[in-house]
């Protein structure tokens, strides 16, 4: 069974009548003169940015003229810093969250954890919580001063080559600066940064075939409720692309939680930086979520550890956050029991780290494929989130499919290099 | 970014008087309605029909019957923002439809609910033993994808149906969306992973992880 298929199965809809076919293009025609190009709804970007920048940049600005210290990035951070995490780690070693049903985890890790046994012992392999927490105090250190906030994402993808030999594996270089500053926009500057072998057996197969640097895959047919689309072939090849840049409004969306929340600056603000004040907010994410049918509702026995693992990886790995914050992530992960440590690995950029999982459960059936987060355990940053579709990392020949690496997520002085072209609004330097 | 096939045929001279409808190239017909609107409405002939059945299927044939049509005048407002260099017109009507629909969330929840309802309750009426059993698992399948597509989130929804309807590839998708192939690759990765935990046991990136690509 092929899940696309069975995709464009179960949404497949009627070709339209003649009567809607014929009404759209008599309203489409009676449009037709009237050359407006008045903003509508339709368009690419979401109408209601202009808004949200403009106020946005206008309390900047009064901050700015209240003469207000260059408050801490998207407001105070910095001073207080290590006194805010020295208190979070109290709270968490007192393993407390008298209101959470899940606090008891805080103590210890369970016995559903992989390794089990693992202990302070020296040379034992540290858990997933050891990992975690040893993440988030050093990740609490880090520094949050600078003018842009930039996340710089290296993405591959392997897939087979057209004729099916040995894999290919592309990537994109992403990058995103943010600035706090009033009028400043934000800058996404993407790169293709060419298509290669996927690993040495690969390597050694796309030799044997001749070596191309360019790959042809043919157009081909697709048939959608009885009617055929011919989608049109594509070439894909090992140089690299140029580098392109998209201006966007300063104070939108740097991102969304749970495809709902759109992560605007204000909106991260206000996400809170003690783990039990994190995982309160990511469930009531979570329940919003269900409530507007974006996720399905729990089912028996299964509790929100998974979605609440998988948001808190996004807020560690994706948002412009606190070094607290970032910690307070860190540590609520380290809170679910069924997190497990992964091992010592290299990251698809050749780094090394500790990986930490979670399994997923069958209620929605069992999963073939695993992913993993890689952890600095120095700094404290992520550095990568790979998936495989071996059934576990732990199984022999398990190979990264796909990842996202950070190269840096941080806060910095340096400006954005940005290509000499660019495309965006056009005025949202304002 | 990789070879972009369409900007090729931009260098022909295009004389529509005497190339037949059929044969006269997508971009040059945007390009052909800046001084004669009236060319638009050959892309509406050509791609209507399509565009529907993608709005439909993601939010059903009543919201479809206006939101189909809109699209096209949409688009023809914004012809000017159209960049041949950029990308081709289909995926660029696919990324307006996919904007019109991202104002429908909730009727995309609602028909996601009734299709996990449907699902079970079709097969009530049956008489045939087999084929009561047959249907009770394929109802169970699309019951299960159902809410597993409405699990996903929004922009994951929209890469994935992209593919699976529309059949637009990385960069057409990037195109349409304003978005980076990179992204489009992630987001088509993650929400496949999910159907496949629904669907259960079931792998489609092994066999034809680079066929969502094409």
């Amino acid at each position: 069974m092929d899940d696309l298929n069975t995709v464009r199965d179960l949404l497949s809809a009627p070709s339209p009548s003649p009567q809607v076919t014929m009404e759209g293009r008599a309203r489409l025609l009676a449009s037709l003169g009237v050359r407006t190009t008045a903003p509508n709804a339709g368009e690419n970007f979401p109408p209601a940015t202009a808004t949200r920048s403009r106020s946005r940049r206008s309390a900047a600005e009064a901050a700015r003229r209240d003469g207000a210290p260059r408050t801490a990035r998207w407001t105070a951070l910095g001073t207080g810093l290590l006194a805010t995490a020295a208190a979070v780690t109290v709270v968490i070693a007192s393993g407390s969250a008298p209101d959470s049903p899940d606090s008891i985890t805080l103590a210890q890790p369970s016995s559903a954890s992989a390794s089990p046994g693992l202990s302070t012992r020296p040379g034992a392999a540290p858990s997933a919580r050891q990992i975690l927490l040893a993440a988030a105090t050093s990740v609490a250190k880090t520094s949050a001063d600078g003018d842009y906030w930039v996340k710089h994402v290296v993405v591959g993808g392997t897939e087979p080559a057209p004729n099916g030999k040995y894999r290919l594996r592309r990537t994109w270089s992403q990058e995103l600066w943010a600035s706090p500053a009033a009028g400043e926009p934000t800058w996404r500057i993407s790169q293709f940064l060419g298509a290669k072998p996927a690993g040495p057996e690969d390597e050694k197969a796309w030799r044997a075939d001749g070596s191309p640097k360019t790959w042809t895959y043919p157009a081909k047919q697709i048939t959608t409720d009885g009617k055929s689309t011919v989608v049109p072939g594509r070439t894909v090849t090992s140089a690299p692309g140029a580098r392109e840049a998209q201006r966007e409004d300063a104070g939108g969306s740097l991102g969304t939680l749970a495809g709902g929340e759109p992560m605007t600056p204000d909106r991260l603000d206000r996400l809170p930086a003690t783990p039990e004040g994190l995982r309160d907010y990511l469930e009531k994410v979570v329940e919003k979520t269900v409530a507007r049918g974006g996720m399905p509702p729990l089912g028996k026995g299964e509790n929100t550890d998974q979605r609440l693992y998988d948001l808190g990886v996004t807020v560690i790995m994706h948002f412009p956050v606190s070094p607290q914050v970032r910690a307070a992530a860190y540590r609520m992960l380290a809170s679910l029991p069924t997190v497990t440590a992964l091992g010592e690995v290299t990251d698809a950029l050749g780094r090394r780290g500790r990986a930490v999982g979670i399994p997923r459960t069958a209620a929605l059936g069992a999963s073939e494929g695993a992913e993993r987060l890689v952890v600095d355990t120095e700094t404290g940053l992520p550095l990568a989130l790979e998936y495989t579709d071996a059934p576990d990392w732990s199984r022999q020949g398990a190979a990264v499919l796909f990842y996202e690496a950070l190269k840096e997520s941080r806060w910095t002085d340096e400006k954005p290099d940005l290509p000499a072209k660019t495309s965006g609004p056009k005025d949202a330097a304002g | 970014m990789t070879v972009r096939p369409q900007v090729s045929h931009l260098t022909r001279e295009v004389d529509d008087q005497e190339i037949d409808d059929q044969e006269v190239d997508d971009a040059a017909l945007v390009e052909q309605s800046h001084h004669s609107p009236e060319r638009f409405a050959v892309l509406y002939d050509r791609y209507f029909p399509e565009i529907y059945r993608y709005v439909a299927g993601r939010l059903g044939t009543q919201v479809a019957d206006d939101l189909a049509a809109e699209t096209f005048l949409v688009a023809f407002r914004k012809r000017e923002s159209f960049d041949a260099a950029r990308g081709q017109v289909r995926a660029w009507l696919y990324g307006i439809a996919t904007n019109l629909v991202a104002q429908h969330r909730r009727s995309e929840a609602r028909r996601l609910q009734a299709l996990q309802r449907t699902a079970g309750e079709r097969v009530t009426d049956s008489g045939h033993e087999d084929l009561v059993a047959q249907r009770l698992t394929a109802a169970a399948v699309q019951g299960r994808l159902a809410s597993a597509l409405a699990a996903l989130s929004a922009a994951d929804r929209d890469v994935l149906v992209l593919t699976a309807l529309a059949g637009l590839g990385y960069e057409e998708i990037a195109q349409a969306l304003g978005i980076s192939p990179g992204t489009v690759g992630s987001r088509l990765f993650r929400a496949r992973r999910k159907l496949r935990d629904a669907l259960g046991g079931v792998n489609p990136m092994r066999k034809d992880f680079g066929d969502a690509d094409g």
